[in-house]
């Protein structure tokens, strides 16, 4: 079987391990949309740019950890080694990570929408924002998939995956949330391409190492 | 037990006379002669005012014959009508009215000199607080020969005064974390590639030394911090970055103990090391060049870099052998608890 149709059917897999357990997808949607309803009730509006972005990111960011968690910590022992004689270790990964960030897209645009809706929207550049919410998505997404391997190979601990993920997310952190301050003050994308270009090497070096240090971590 | 073998250890020799030399030149050289108070600083300019200057390792008194001063606004300068010297390190210094002032400071610069001390510089010593410029343009050259101060010291900076010095301490500390740290990456990698439970007892005393040298490097920062910026902890992106180099490094450590088995924990280990580290290196070494505005830091935010004009000769040749000598005692200390861990492990092996 090649890499890519084993990627889709684990992906299909993926999909339909969700299917089954709707419950956890809208665990955490809600998850989401509690958190903003906390910050409507502690901020109620936010007038200032920096602060808003900040804001939105870092639910996303808690809602990344608690939703990829769930990533390799549900496949028991005996499943993860039936999968790993089926088919190639990348497979598994390149389903995971594909699955991961469209949950995040979804978690994201959901997000953004309750945020915009609760909170206010002071966004000037839309397009511009859109990407950068595409970007740190994707970055979230790989970042945590990878973290959340190394953490249920420790005992799936869950203050691990946050002790481990805080410091390795933090320059993807930072780029997205300038980007997206950039966009919200509508400051052209002349002043944005260096933090595009930024969140692009950082994605593709997330990416590569992922790819090439996932095998290391799957064999016991 | 073999004797001392002089092919093995001639580097540790070489460690502790760097490491001697550093300490005794970096705190005993003296502090070139400077300016450290002009008297007052924000005045009206419209009548004849004097300033009292306060130096330190000056010798206004015994050089008095050569005492001069004069305040400078990018291209013009006026010399002082009179400079008085009250004793060694105070000297009085008197202008005649109406200064061209700079037109975007509204400010001036002071350069006192004898020929014992050299020239002595104090960026914007004067504000004036006239609200018209002076029209009249007096202008003078300044009389003297021997324009190289006698004596041999650390240059004269202000803001950072004696504390200077900590550059000999400071900086080497971080070359010698990262300097540990990559030598820790690369026997993680060496690990993936053989499997030798060698390179892992490698990796991990690395990071264990390297973090202990972070530590010192946030002390001694925040030390300096303290006396040059006024606060422990200012905002700045290389300090919160180092800050969580160090905490992703123990976060290391902490993976470390939550595996039993000695090959699983190498692995992932070093999956998790070799990770960070690039993000480390993203972390420290890109973003705070990219950010424009955060940085105190020399070399970022669009502060000039230290070898363009803040380091010169004298700080030179003391620091680099600091940095040197440093990473080396760092690899010694790495050496040695090497070797401890080898025989911590031996032994285990013999109880059980």
């Amino acid at each position: 079987m090649s890499l890519a149709s084993a990627t889709f059917h684990l992906f299909r897999r993926e999909w339909m391990l969700e299917q089954r357990q709707k419950y956890a997808l809208y665990g955490m949607l809600l998850y989401v949309v509690s958190t903003v309803f906390v910050c409507k009730f502690s901020f109620r509006t936010i007038q200032e740019v920096p602060v808003w972005t900040a804001l939105f990111w870092i639910i996303l960011l808690f809602a990344s950890v608690t939703g990829i968690a769930r990533s390799f910590a549900q496949e028991n022992r005996g499943r993860l080694l039936y999968l790993y004689s089926l088919a190639d270790p990348r497979a598994l990964l390149l389903a995971k990570l594909l699955y991961n960030t469209l949950l995040m897209l979804v978690l994201g645009i959901t997000g953004l929408c309750m945020y915009a809706f609760l909170i206010g929207y002071p966004v000037q550049d839309t397009a511009m924002f859109s990407v950068s919410l595409l970007l740190g998505c994707c970055g979230l997404s790989m970042v945590f998939t990878m973290i959340s391997a190394i953490a249920s190979k420790a005992g799936n601990n869950f203050a691990l995956m946050a002790i481990l993920g805080f410091p390795v997310i933090l320059p993807l952190l930072l780029s997205i949330i300038r980007l997206s301050k950039t966009a919200a003050d509508g400051l052209g994308w002349s002043v944005a391409m260096p933090y595009v270009w930024m969140l692009l090497v950082l994605n593709i070096t997330v990416g590569a190492l992922v790819y090439l240090l996932f095998p290391y971590l799957w064999r016991d | 037990m073999k004797g001392f073998s002089l092919k093995q250890n001639w580097w540790k020799i070489v460690c502790v006379v760097l490491l001697t030399y550093t300490i005794t030149a970096g705190l005993c050289i003296p502090l070139a002669p400077g300016v450290t108070v002009v008297n007052p600083s924000v005045l009206s300019t419209a009548e004849t005012f004097s300033l009292r200057v306060s130096g330190y390792h000056t010798h206004f008194k015994s050089d008095n014959a050569s005492l001069q001063a004069w305040l400078y606004n990018g291209n013009q300068k006026v010399c002082a009508l009179s400079a008085v010297a009250q004793d060694e390190t105070t000297a009085d210094l008197v202008f005649a009215p109406n200064l061209p002032l700079a037109d975007s400071t509204r400010s001036m610069d002071l350069i006192v000199r004898t020929n014992a001390d050299g020239n002595m510089y104090v960026p914007n010593a004067v504000t004036s607080t006239d609200t018209v410029l002076a029209e009249v343009i007096q202008t003078c050259t300044p009389q003297f020969t021997n324009a190289k101060a006698q004596r041999f010291g650390f240059p004269f900076r202000h803001i950072l005064y004696e504390s200077v010095r900590n550059l000999f301490f400071h900086v080497p500390m971080w070359f010698t974390m990262i300097a540990l740290f990559s030598w820790g990456v690369f026997s993680n990698i060496r690990y993936l590639r053989s499997f030798d439970l060698k390179h892992d007892k490698r990796a991990s005393e690395a990071v264990n030394t390297g973090l202990a040298f972070a530590i010192f490097g946030l002390i001694t920062g925040a030390i300096w911090a303290r006396v040059t910026w006024g606060a422990w902890w200012p905002n700045d992106v290389k300090l919160n970055g180092s800050a969580i180099t160090v905490l992703a490094y123990l976060a290391f450590i902490v993976l470390r103990n939550a595996i039993d088995d000695e090959h699983k924990r190498a692995r992932i280990s070093a999956v998790y090391s070799i990770f960070a580290y690039v993000m480390m290196l993203v972390l420290i070494g890109i973003l705070p060049r990219l950010t424009a505005t955060d940085s105190l830091h020399p070399g970022n935010g669009g502060n000039p870099a230290f070898s363009s004009y803040d380091l010169d000769n004298s700080l030179r040749a003391v620091f680099y052998t600091a940095v040197l000598g440093w990473i080396m005692l760092g690899f010694w200390i790495y050496q040695l608890r090497l070797r401890m861990r080898h025989i911590t492990d031996k032994l285990a092996d013999l109880e059980s």
